[in-house]
């Protein structure tokens, strides 16, 4: 397909560090477009750092960051907006907006200073509550949904901010990218399934874009069709999930042993840990007090 | 057929829990504005001396010879005009802070410009008054800059080491000069005389005991600028209340925003301060109110705010004008006598 060779996002040795403490060094990657590309490691890792630069939150002091070939520092913000929009982990909010409110904020960089959203925004609104399942919620108070809500609408939120109205319009033209930081990490086991399906739908209908740092691989391994492995700001490995995720390269990365297979009911693969492999130091350490219980 | 209708009647349901944000607007402006103008019609009405507002616009009596007119403009309207401004600008500004630090418990006084006001004011008092008091209207002047210092010390402090403004240090900061210059107030009150110390105390009560335009004139612009720079925020202020990441990343320029916000609230603070010492209560309480009314989303909340704040302030100023006539109670005293028990008696109801 033409739009396999194509590139949406494309990171250049890009180097970043808080003070002297190197946080990543000389990462290099192309990102296609409506792919789902997962950013793996352990803590500490930059996964986090490495997606507050590709939104723009952080500024590279060397290397840079190019969405359809043209350098993010040089995009303007809230046309950037339009095209990229962020999921964070969790969203606090300080007052009581309702769920729909909360959605079309994500119109905001859409509207002129002192313009209001019209029916337009507001159909763009209520299409992104259906496509991530809140529609229900549309006039509930956001502090009073559970987390697995709460995410799904600031999902909705997101999609919001994208250009395109409710008609379809091809992905080449209208580029929608979603960074996702650690989605699911405070989440109960039947919303993180949930988000998971949510995100592999918006990716299969709407061709988004989504890059995602995680850390549980199964849920990689769920919605990722890409994975880049992160260890001490540098890239690892990357590529296809299926080359990628091994045994060899999760125990370089997490100092894991880890079986994976591909689950026989599910399709995907499933990633089993079994075993850490401890530094001797504190194996020792490990097993004399385990000794002395 | 059934099915369609039904769909049709459920989806008119939810726009009515949820109109439109233009409708929305016009309502608050309407309702809540004219309010205000009622208020600031009827309180002048209202003293002593009771007057009606039919022979106050009497044409056919020269002002010279109305004497009900002059009551009207001359002696109630400018401190009416006042109790307005100030209850705007610190039910505005409590709006700015709480959405700033994302924090529903701020007030126009967390980051010290009240402490900063009562020390200038303080300063006057003491040291300056016989002197200065002929030539220029030394206390609000006083009070006015000692509230920009406070605020431009805690500004410098938080933005010293940071990049952008960061809530925590612009918390920490504005708590510890609220108490630093509390220290200092209590060190000069020691050395005041009795009637140094009598006047001070009136100051810190809070109250609207102006004569004539001039000093409300002498507010306006600032009060203005202040409140073209809220006019400017509410957008962004929804967007902020999200988080500083989650903003940026919707297209919010968050550190001219956060500067914005900072400079105008501490404005309009320092002006109605000058004007009427640091009557306390409104700033908090009004934009709960005004929430548990009209939803969170600031472009209403602002205005609202505003015009309630104004309202309150205006009505509260005739309860303590009245009350005990013809002794006139500090209006700082009214506020929370009043206000707070309505307000916990709403709190409960709500829950």
């Amino acid at each position: 397909m033409f739009l396999g060779r194509s590139i949406l996002l494309s990171i250049v040795d890009l180097s970043y560090s808080y003070g002297a403490q190197p946080v990543l060094q000389d990462i290099t990657l192309t990102i296609q477009p409506t792919t789902v590309v997962g950013i793996l490691g352990p803590n500490g890792s930059g996964k986090t750092t490495l997606l507050r630069l590709l939104s723009g939150m952080l500024t590279p002091p060397s290397g840079r960051v190019e969405v359809n070939g043209v350098n993010l520092q040089n995009i303007p913000r809230s046309l950037l907006a339009r095209q990229m929009a962020v999921v964070p982990q969790e969203t606090h909010v300080a007052f009581d907006y309702s769920v729909l409110e909360i959605v079309l904020m994500g119109r905001y960089p859409h509207l002129q200073p002192f313009e209001t959203e019209g029916p337009n925004d507001l159909a763009i609104a209520r299409t992104a509550l259906a496509q991530t399942g809140t529609a229900a919620l549309a006039d509930r108070s956001f502090m009073t949904l559970s987390g697995g809500e709460k995410q799904r609408v600031i999902i909705a939120s997101a999609l919001a901010q994208f250009g395109h109205s409710p008609v379809d319009v091809p992905v080449e033209l209208a580029p929608e990218i979603l960074l996702l930081d650690e989605p699911t990490a405070s989440l109960d086991l039947g919303y993180q399934m949930e988000i998971g399906a949510t995100l592999r739908q918006l990716n299969a209908n709407r061709g988004i874009t989504m890059i995602v740092s995680t850390h549980d691989l199964n849920f990689a391994a769920s919605i990722c069709q890409n994975v880049v492995l992160l260890r001490d700001g540098r890239i690892l490995a990357a590529g296809e999930l299926d080359a990628v995720l091994n045994p060899k390269n999760i125990s370089r990365l997490y100092d894991v042993d880890a079986s994976v297979d591909r689950h026989p009911l599910s399709g995907q693969l499933s990633i089993v840990p079994f075993r850490r492999q401890l530094p001797s130091s504190v194996a020792s350490q490990y097993s004399s007090s385990k000794e002395s219980m | 057929m059934i099915l369609n209708h039904n769909t049709k009647a459920s989806q008119g349901a939810s726009t009515e829990a949820q109109p439109p944000i233009r409708w929305r607007l016009t309502v608050t402006w309407l309702s809540f504005g004219s309010l205000m103008i009622l208020t600031l019609l009827i309180a002048p009405l209202i003293g002593p001396t009771s007057i009606t507002f039919s022979s106050v616009i009497d044409r056919s009596l020269p002002f010279v010879e109305n004497v009900d007119a002059q009551i009207f403009f001359i002696a109630r309207l400018p401190r009416a005009l006042t109790g307005a401004l100030v209850g705007a600008s610190l039910a505005a500004a409590g709006v700015v802070f709480q959405a700033l630090l994302r924090n529903p418990l701020a007030t126009p006084y967390t980051l010290g410009i009240s402490a900063g006001s009562s020390l200038g004011a303080m300063l006057v008092i003491t040291f300056g008054a016989p002197v200065l008091a002929s030539v220029i209207p030394a206390l609000p002047l006083a009070s006015f800059l000692g509230s920009l210092m406070a605020a431009g010390i805690v500004y410098a402090l938080a933005t010293l080491r940071h990049r952008d403004l960061s809530t925590m240090v612009l918390l920490l900061a504005g708590v510890t000069i609220n108490s630093f210059f509390s220290s200092v107030i209590m060190f000069v009150q020691y050395l005041n005389d009795f009637t140094q110390t009598f006047q001070t105390v009136r100051w810190l009560m809070g109250n609207l005991d102006v004569s004539g335009y001039q000093p409300i004139l002498a507010a306006l612009p600032f009060t203005l600028i202040a409140f073209i720079g809220f006019a400017w925020l509410p957008k962004s202020l929804n967007l902020l209340t999200l988080g500083v990441d989650s903003a940026a990343s919707r297209g919010v320029d968050v550190l001219r925003t956060q500067r914005l916000a900072f400079l105008t609230a501490s404005l309009a603070t320092a002006a109605a301060v000058s004007l009427s010492g640091p009557i306390g209560f409104i700033g908090i309480v009004i934009p709960h109110l005004v929430r548990l009314l009209v939803g969170a989303d600031h472009r209403i909340v602002m205005p609202a705010s505003a015009c309630l704040g104004a309202s309150f302030l205006v009505a509260c100023d005739v309860v303590a004008r009245t009350v005990m006539a013809p002794l006139e109670l500090p209006v700082g005293i009214i506020t929370a006598l009043i206000g707070g028990p309505f307000f916990l008696w709403l709190l409960v109801r709500r829950q």
